[in-house]
């Protein structure tokens, strides 16, 4: 199995996953249900997860079809391109969702404000994504470009948005060394949090309530999403140094494991539940322990990719 | 090859820059939060 099997696979989630996803907030807002609130801020974040390895293997699929005997490249750079852009929204419709899920466990309600903004960003990451995956189609299928008059000589793409950005990356010689600097500082704010969560969940710092450190979450959110933005520009401006590389996969995998685990301390009643004094049930501290482990993981996986990998 | 100086100063203009927006961004929705919860 390849990243063109991955991909395969996992290329239809961000459109199905956002039908569903933002069916049931429509569903939601026009019942006024919480929990269907709840569940369906919780599908669209973990479709925002999802869309990280379906972007990037689609980096591997394009390395291994590109030279096959009728493939465009105009085509598989105008995917990528569409793809770039939708992948983009996903991930801030994604931050709104944690940030709503955030916010309905200390306030128990999304302000209205946060649900105006994930309804529009929901609509234009859906429009975006059927259009990134209906160009991804007439990579494969002629039928479709036949029938919608696509000529396949190159030069004819509208594309190439993610080639301009990955140009950009790398001719630009503060561009690497800005990225490298915001994605420690990234990886600092998320991990001073998450250990902190962490710890008092396991004994350490038992006099603090769960919820007080709960309130610290969206700054390791916030610091996570500037490693998204940097870690995707790095992957951007050269693919091809991570999409052969086994560490680099390792950390993809972690960091969805990871975002699940974070879920876990975000939504569930059980550490919320975790007063001043009062022990952690076993599940909290393994979903603790478990954590650490992941972005340990991370961060592992992240400086060993010169080395475990090919990469620089 | 060491970075121009040109490009050292936009890397650190870059960096605080985006540090400052990243704080005010997470302090704001901590406050407006905090505000909430003190309401209800």
């Amino acid at each position: 199995m390849d990243l063109t099997h991955i991909h395969l696979l996992l290329n239809h989630f961000p459109t199905i996953g956002y039908i569903i996803g933002g069916g049931l907030f429509l569903l939601s807002l026009i019942t006024n249900s919480d929990h269907l609130k709840v569940a369906s801020l919780v599908v669209l974040l973990g479709i925002s997860l999802i869309a990280i390895p379906t972007y990037m293997s689609g980096n591997g699929a394009q390395d291994a079809i590109k030279s096959l005997p009728g493939i465009s490249k105009s085509l598989i750079q105008r995917h990528e391109g569409a793809a770039l852009v939708a992948f983009g929204f996903m991930e801030f419709t994604g931050a709104f969702a944690w940030l709503g899920l955030w916010q309905f466990r200390r306030l128990t309600r999304v302000p209205s404000w946060n649900l105006a903004v994930i309804l529009v960003l929901t609509l234009v990451t859906l429009g975006l994504m059927t259009r990134a995956s209906n160009f991804g189609g007439e990579i494969r299928h002629a039928e479709i470009r036949a029938s919608q008059g696509i000529v396949t000589s190159e030069g004819d793409s509208e594309g190439g948005l993610a080639r301009t950005v990955g140009t950009f990356v790398t001719d630009k010689r503060w561009m690497w060394p800005t990225c490298e600097t915001l994605h420690f500082i990234g990886l600092s704010l998320l991990l001073g949090v998450v250990f902190l969560v962490d710890l008092r969940v396991l004994g350490v710092v038992k006099s603090v309530s769960f919820a007080s450190l709960h309130r610290l979450l969206p700054w390791a959110a916030f610091g996570f999403g500037v490693n998204v933005v940097t870690g995707m520009l790095f992957f951007v401006g050269i693919p091809a140094q991570y999409i052969h590389n086994t560490s680099f996969y390792w950390k993809v995998a972690m960091v969805m494991l990871a975002g699940l685990n974070a879920l876990y301390f975000t939504v569930v009643d059980e550490p919320w539940a975790l007063g001043p004094g009062e022990d952690a049930p076993f599940t909290a501290k393994f979903a603790a322990a478990s954590a650490m482990v992941l972005w340990v993981g991370v961060m592992y996986c992240g400086s060993m990719l010169p080395f475990l990998g090919n990469s620089f | 090859m060491p970075l121009p100086l040109a490009a050292i100063l936009t890397v650190i203009l870059l960096v605080l820059g985006a540090t400052v927006v990243v704080g005010i961004a997470a302090y704001a929705v901590d406050r407006s939060t905090a505000r909430q919860e003190r309401k209800e």
